[in-house]
């Protein structure tokens, strides 16, 4: 048999000859083409920054000098909403809506809203009104003006979407084409920030009415410094420079690319070959290896408009442990909050042991908290009742497991056993959402800001929209949150605020603060003033961006 | 063979329907409400109840069925909640690419997957076979995954002749979409190419040990019409099988090397859809590639008729 096929395998061989050069022939063709494809390819890797002051602060160049380039900025989260200011749920939305949006007003170094969009504004307590002016000739990109009217349409529009920041507007006076009066059915101090920032982001109504609001939402045409040109959706947006800029000589550069890079393996290597300028959302893998290569985050710690978070006990249901002060104060006493903080302090976290960031107006410096006390705790839980602990559910996003983990082996400390229930982001919406509820400790995440009233007003009033179900809503409470909301000075917003910071905390613990998170923004040695992560988490400075040559 | 294809034909709808009411509820009973999955949970009433309506959360799940399945027949898919456009459009934009992919790598570890199958077959125990099959089998044993970071950090990142992310069309711009299609389609290809080679191989080596390769021999016909006109054509069969099976990554794309290569297809549109509960765009993806995988496997069973009579006959 052997001997056969060996006989016969002579006309093989040269059949095999024949696969052979076929195989050959592949080979060559594909070298050929990756060398084709590769010629010309790869750019040098830039340099690297080692502080943000050096991304942010531009030096002595012209306004010629920062002209040009494209901004390659990449998210690590997917976009659902970028045209349509009322329907966006997250920051960094916000961020991609600036390019073609522009605020009325927006916050500057020292977290004071200032106008930007609008020319000026002005509040009055006593007359239940806040005045907007705007600028001249400012118009759309689709060549309709920019008036009253349009800023009128674009609050009602934000109202009738169902989103309760702007509530206490009860009506909204034109009173020429460029001065409209919002008239407030009752005195409210964060009505400026609520009105010109976070539902300031003006569309072109014109737009609006004649695509619809599906079409909207994928369409950003606003009047700002960017035009829309289109979205890849789940993989890049793109924007071009609007020539028509109400300013003249800005923006700086040819357009901007937002690209989607679900991978962090590939944020970084696309940053490493210089394929990308910006990294804007960041994760324990890209900031270790920003660490390795040397660069430092161009954002910095943020005193109002960051993400805090923690945990949540379920307050309001007495058949759970957690209903008495004293076990959720054990709780509090249970986990090194510090020493968390500090392990992921590389991504932007700040310990806090109130609601509210470190630093900002409303922080209560008197506020104790629950200091790292082990012995306290099972003090507290011996005094509830609890002497040998409980055993209890801990529900976090799956994303999030490895935190809960740790809060799990100091709570074992004091006897609590927690099993961990990871959630989808669904389900936990589900859970926090105006009808939901959770029976045992929710890790939680939510606004850091300095007003903290209208924060606090979300979670802890009858009225509120987030994690309602789940918490006790005390009466001093209500009326301290009422009170701040209704200062008519700003002294005495800070005062009541920091009585409010106190109380939930202190008197209620109804919150465990671990950190005030500020956004963590890596950027190239070549990009200028884009202030992201910067000023607010919300927003950046797209028309002052430029790239050095 | 007519009654085959009515029989087989018949068995694929039946398939079809059962994976529809599968995909229909399961999709709801995932856990989540979809109005919070949509619109995240920073929502009042007031937003709940307009979303809820417009979902038709409010109608019965067997009239939802019935709705659906009479929209399906007239093309029509639903509407994206998360995506805010129908259905139909975001599987016309994600399906070309990630069929691109697909086709390309079917074509590609189809076509060296044979050829390197019978040169190691005919080669049995030679330097050349021992050689394939080694790398055959580090090809099998290599994660997709891991190929693909390992192509990204010497191609891109080192190396920086090849871009670590995005997709373009060849029509688009050809040579930007050769760089980009390289890598992921190397990450794509090598698993498959390594499969079939493997397969190939040992099929091969089964059928020119079968008698009637011997008679061929005896009679004196060349080695290359022995290979090609006598053992390729049955030693196909496990191919074929192999090849209809990977008509489903043709349509439901491979998620890691999208992900990895940040390429907006249909894996990674399936996988944000279930996560984010986007309940019309899951039940379309999952009805169409059930019907891929059906229709791929009545051509593969017909196919097998037609390479091998005795199945005909059978």
């Amino acid at each position: 048999m052997f001997t056969n096929y060996s006989n016969n395998s002579r006309g093989g061989k040269s059949s095999m000859k024949k696969f052979m050069k076929v195989i050959s022939l592949l080979v060559i063709t594909s070298l050929l083409l990756v060398s084709v494809a590769c010629s010309g390819s790869g750019s040098p890797a830039d340099t690297t920054n080692t502080a943000n002051e050096s991304a942010q602060a531009s030096g002595n160049e012209t306004a010629s000098d920062k002209q040009g380039g494209v901004l390659r900025i990449a998210y690590g989260d997917k976009f659902n909403c970028i045209g349509y200011p009322a329907g966006s749920t997250t920051y960094y939305e916000n961020q991609v809506m600036d390019a073609a949006l522009e605020t009325l007003g927006r916050y500057d170094e020292s977290g004071v809203l200032v106008p930007y969009l609008a020319e000026g504004f002005k509040m009055d307590a006593d007359a239940l009104t806040l005045t907007i002016n705007l600028r001249k000739d400012v118009k759309f990109h689709d060549g309709t003006v920019c008036d009253a009217e349009a800023v009128k349409w674009n609050f009602e529009e934000f109202k009738a979407s169902g989103r309760s920041e702007i509530n206490d507007v009860a009506s909204i006076e034109v009173k020429d084409p460029l001065t409209l009066v919002l008239h407030l059915s009752k005195w409210n101090n964060s009505i400026a920030d609520a009105a010109l920032f976070t539902a300031g982001r003006i569309i072109s109504p014109t737009y609006f009415k004649a695509n619809g609001k599906d079409v909207a939402i994928a369409n950003p045409v606003g009047t700002g410094p960017f035009k829309f040109v289109k979205w890849e959706r789940d993989a890049r947006i793109v924007f071009e420079k609007n020539k028509d800029y109400r300013v003249k000589g800005q923006p700086y550069l040819d357009g901007i690319e937002v690209v989607f890079m679900p991978d962090t393996t590939t944020i970084v290597s696309a940053m490493r070959a210089g394929e990308i300028d910006v990294i804007a959302t960041v994760d324990g893998t890209v900031s270790d290896a920003m660490e390795v290569d040397g660069r430092a985050p161009i954002s910095r710690p943020l005193t109002s408009g960051t993400i805090m978070n923690g945990l949540m006990p379920t307050s309001n249901d007495p058949s759970l442990p957690f209903h008495k002060l004293k076990v959720r104060q054990a709780i509090a006493h249970a986990i090194d909050k510090e020493a968390i903080v500090a392990m992921n302090k590389k991504l932007g976290w700040a310990y806090s042991n109130q609601w509210t960031p470190p630093g900002s107006w409303s922080y209560n410096e008197a506020t104790v908290g629950y200091p790292y006390n082990v012995a306290k705790a099972k003090q507290l839980l011996a005094e509830a009742g609890y002497p040998n602990g409980f055993t209890c559910k801990g529900y976090v996003n799956s994303g999030d497991v490895k935190l809960m983990e740790v809060t799990q082996a100091y709570l074992a400390e004091v006897g609590i056993k927690m099993e961990i229930v990871p959630i989808e982001s669904a389900k936990e919406n589900e859970m926090t959402g105006i009808k939901g509820t959770w029976d045992g400790i929710l890790r939680w995440a939510g606004r850091g800001e300095a007003d903290i009233a209208p924060v606090y007003a979300r979670t802890l009033t009858d009225e509120g929209v987030r994690c309602v179900g789940g918490v006790i809503h005390p009466e001093d409470i209500k009326k301290l949150i009422d009170s701040a909301v209704a200062a008519k000075t700003f002294d005495e917003k800070v005062a009541i605020s920091k009585e409010l910071s106190k109380k939930v905390i202190d008197d209620y613990c109804l919150l465990i603060p671990f950190a005030s998170i500020s956004s963590q923004v890596y950027s190239t040695d070549k990009v200028k003033d884009s202030h992201l992560g910067y000023y607010h988490i919300s927003h950046w400075t797209p028309e002052l961006v430029w790239i050095e040559k | 063979m007519a009654q085959f294809i009515i029989k087989r034909l018949i068995q694929s709808v039946i398939v079809i329907f059962i994976v529809s009411i599968f995909t229909f509820l399961l999709t709801y009973l995932m856990p989540g409400d979809p109005v919070y999955a949509m619109l995240g949970g920073d929502i009042t009433q007031e937003q709940y109840d307009i979303a809820y309506k417009e979902m038709g959360l409010d109608k019965p799940i067997f009239i939802r069925y019935v709705n659906w399945c009479g929209n399906i027949l007239e093309g029509d898919f639903g509407k994206s909640y998360k995506y805010r456009m129908p259905v139909i459009d975001l599987i016309k934009e994600r399906l070309p690419i990630t069929m691109y992919f697909g086709v390309l790598s079917i074509i590609i570890s189809t076509t060296l997957g044979i050829i390197l199958g019978i040169l190691s077959a005919t080669k049995r125990g030679k330097l050349t076979d021992t050689i394939i099959t080694l790398l055959a089998n580090l090809g099998a044993v290599m994660p997709l995954f891991w190929l693909a970071v390992l192509g990204m950090s010497l191609f891109a990142m080192q190396l920086k002749w090849l871009p670590s992310y995005g997709f373009t069309f060849p029509t688009d711009n050809f040579v930007t979409s050769v760089k980009q299609t390289i890598l992921p389609l190397f990450a794509l290809s090598v698993g498959a190419i390594a499969g079939t080679t493997r397969q190939m191989r040992s099929s091969m080596l089964e059928v020119i040990r079968q008698d009637y390769i011997r008679t061929a021999r005896a009679k004196g016909v060349k080695e290359s019409k022995v290979i090609s006109g006598h053992a390729l054509k049955n030693a196909l069969i496990p191919i074929v099988t192999l090849t209809g099976m990977s008509f489903r990554n043709v349509v439901s794309g491979s998620t890691s090397v999208e992900i990895i290569f940040s390429i907006a297809g249909t894996g990674q549109l399936l996988v944000s859809s279930v996560l984010s509960k986007d309940v019309a765009t899951t039940q379309a993806c999952i009805l169409i590639v059930a019907v891929v995988v059906s229709i791929a496997n009545l051509i593969v069973d017909i196919s097998y008729g037609y390479i091998d009579p005795r199945i005909r006959i059978q």
